[in-house]
């Protein structure tokens, strides 16, 4: 990694979801491994993008490094703080740092409070916890300032969630996201609900926030275009895996897993010519959603390359290239000496 | 390029009739589609590109919507104007359609065997096992592996993918001349919309059957379509040939649209572009161009009236002032370029 300090530093993260016993699994329980054994590292004032599909487990990794929902195992540390084992208190303060932007602006905000209780929740519950005590018209500025900030005209304070388009409502999820001066932002797909034109008012906000603020960014999307635009560096994730990470621009010269690779080629880009001249790489099939055998590599079954050793035995995270680590067999020889 | 129009639209409006007035949700808008072409329609939400789809099949909800006017001439007929049992044999049979969502369009209470099966027999007049030998085979050519096994099973053991195939095999049962395909990949995957856009790419080039499709990614019209109109707020801004129209938009909003994506294969450089405010509310539009609030480029004349189409080449149509001869000399304070 970089010089820089780590500011979220995540371990072997696991996630998995009880499946629920039925009559005919003889009272054995299943489980879905959502997230299975993700590391990470963001440095300070970095974005790391985090892209896959459906059911990669991207938002579980998310979820799972703010504890809203128990990893089954691993670690993750915030500013040098192990979070999975703390008790309710504790994680309340240190969580102060670490907030969150949601996809849904529609869902992930109460209808029945308006715009500036909203921004002014958390505010309120850690004035009231006494962790950072507020006047009541200290609040009421703050919340004057954040709506400024993100550009939101503070007459709509009192306006409620149905009156804003949903460009107003994600500034409105950043600005209550922005309420406590977090360090680290944890977006799962803020943008992916947004038309191309608000999208880009959205993506160009939070550069700008991060240029002010210093602010890191957990940037999860499926949009592999959005994350090239946003992130420091990429993690390409499949079926609860990181299957590659590297520099967001080197990523995109040097795709290696073989998924990275699909996944880029099937991004359409918007100029016919350039699009009729290019080069397909194709899988097969679906992403497999259901409860699976642990045992190869998790793309083996759709690879356009594998080989029979992908079917037995798990490829490792390994640098092939400076700070671009691939799992992948296709690589493995390379670095068999080191 | 193709041989002859096959489906002309043209003026068509449709409109709500809402508590708060009239939300005109497509308001004059002209387009032809040839044989065997692939057209898309491309806008953000709520510019009237499903409206216009749905209003093409009379598919709208009246009230509060009704078509205010226009013509949808398909072989020879006015489909405004036609009686409902001519019209059911023109929807499914001959204009086929698909959705965004292919969970709602499926029956989840019956075996798609059921689903295709009372669709081939409804329209072809087959008998029950003719029908279901050629949904296996409308399945297998829609990419379905042992289709014949899998036409027993119910929509959800399918994946999204899956479910959006089986919808293009139902909507090919009829052997349509023309498929409307309405935002058939933007509840999926990448890796599978690119599987399903190679799909509707080689039975367009199989069939010969016509394509409509509606987006809201700019990518994927790019890649598929041979003629693109851009929509905004119920208009057409810009409509031409997809290489004309990017290589060289010549509407604001279209340059704008494109310029807002990032791209994968140019180097982005600081900010992106953005188009300032939001889409306009339907309600309050006037008698000027849609899009003046948000322009960076708008005269005096773009508040007060609404633009004609002018002519950039062969079929390439933009209505934007910038373009009408005789504006720019009228308003000496606009010292825009037309082509930045």
């Amino acid at each position: 990694m970089s010089g820089k300090e780590n500011l979220l530093e995540v371990a072997d993260l696991v996630v998995s979801f009880p499946l629920g016993t039925t009559a005919f699994s003889g009272g054995a329980r299943r489980f879905v491994t959502a997230v299975d054994g993700v590391s990470l590292a963001i440095p300070k004032g970095d974005t790391l993008g985090l892209v896959g599909e459906s059911g990669c487990g991207k938002s579980s990794t998310a979820r799972a490094i703010a504890q809203l929902i128990t990893p089954s195992s691993g670690s993750v540390r915030l500013k040098g703080q192990e979070l999975t084992t703390m008790g309710k208190v504790e994680l309340v303060v240190a969580r102060k740092d670490m907030q969150l932007v949601f996809q849904d602006p529609h869902s992930s905000l109460n209808p029945r409070m308006n715009c500036g209780g909203i921004i002014a929740e958390p505010l309120r519950i850690y004035s009231r916890k006494g962790i950072i005590p507020l006047s009541r018209k200290e609040i009421d500025e703050r919340v004057g300032q954040l709506m400024d900030r993100v550009g939101l005209a503070r007459a709509f304070r009192g306006r409620y969630p149905h009156e804003f388009s949903g460009g107003q409502r994600q500034r409105i999820g950043i600005a209550r996201a922005l309420a406590l001066n977090p360090e680290l932002i944890l977006c799962d797909e803020p943008v992916s609900a947004l038309d191309v034109s608000i999208q880009a008012q959205i993506l160009n906000l939070f550069r700008d926030l991060q240029d002010e603020l210093g602010l890191s960014y957990l940037f999860i999307a499926h949009d592999l275009a959005v994350i090239e635009y946003i992130s420091t560096r990429v993690a390409v994730m499949y079926l609860g895996r990181i299957v590659e990470t590297s520099p967001s621009a080197d990523l995109y010269l040097h795709p290696l897993h073989p998924y990275t690779q699909a996944l880029l080629s099937a991004v359409p880009i918007p100029d016919p010519a350039i699009e009729r001249a290019r080069q397909h790489v194709r899988v097969e099939g679906d992403v497999p959603t259901h409860a699976r055998s642990n045992q190869g590599c998790p793309f083996h079954d759709r690879c356009p390359k594998r080989m029979d050793r992908c079917r037995t035995d798990h490829p490792q995270l390994e640098e092939t290239r400076p700070e671009h680590s691939v799992a992948c067999f296709l690589y493995a020889n390379k670095n068999s000496s080191g | 390029m193709t041989d002859g129009t096959i489906l002309s639209v043209r003026e068509l409006r449709t409109w709500f009739h809402g508590v708060g007035g009239i939300v005109k949700a497509v308001d004059g808008i002209s387009f032809d589609l040839h044989r065997g072409e692939t057209l898309g329609i491309v806008g953000e939400s709520g510019s009237g590109k499903s409206v216009t789809n749905l209003s093409i099949l009379r598919l709208i909800q009246s009230p509060p919507g009704h078509i205010e006017g226009g013509e949808v001439i398909f072989e020879g007929r006015d489909l405004l104007k036609l009686s409902p049992e001519e019209l059911r044999t023109v929807r499914g049979g001959k204009i086929a359609m698909i959705f965004q969502d292919p969970m709602t369009s499926l029956n989840p209470y019956l075996r798609i065997s059921t689903q295709m099966v009372e669709t081939i027999r409804l329209h072809q007049g087959l008998d029950r096992k003719a029908a279901r030998t050629r949904a296996v085979d409308l399945l297998g050519m829609a990419g379905i592996p042992m289709a014949e096994k899998r036409i027993d099973q119910y929509p959800h053991q399918f994946s999204g993918g899956m479910q959006q195939r089986v919808m293009i095999a139902l909507a090919l049962s009829c052997a349509p001349e023309i498929l409307i395909a309405d935002e058939p990949t933007s509840a999926l995957d990448v890796t599978i919309q690119a599987q399903i856009l190679d799909l509707i790419r080689d039975l367009n080039g199989r069939l010969g059957m016509a394509v409509i499709l509606v987006s809201h990614s700019l990518g994927v019209v790019a890649g598929m379509c041979d003629t693109i109109c851009v929509m905004y707020a119920g208009r057409i801004m810009e409509q031409g040939p997809s290489d004309g129209l990017f290589g060289r938009p010549s509407h604001p909003y279209t340059q704008a649209l494109i310029k807002a994506v990032p791209r994968l294969d140019k180097k982005s450089g600081g900010r992106l572009f953005s188009i300032p405010g939001q889409p306009p509310d339907p309600e309050s539009l006037g008698d000027s161009c849609a899009f003046h609030p948000r322009c960076d480029r708008s005269m005096e004349i773009c508040r007060h009236r609404r633009p004609g189409q002018t002519e950039l080449g062969k079929g390439h149509l933009v209505s934007c002032w910038l373009h009408q001869k005789g504006h720019q000399e009228h308003h000496p304070e606009d010292k825009q370029e037309l082509h930045p």
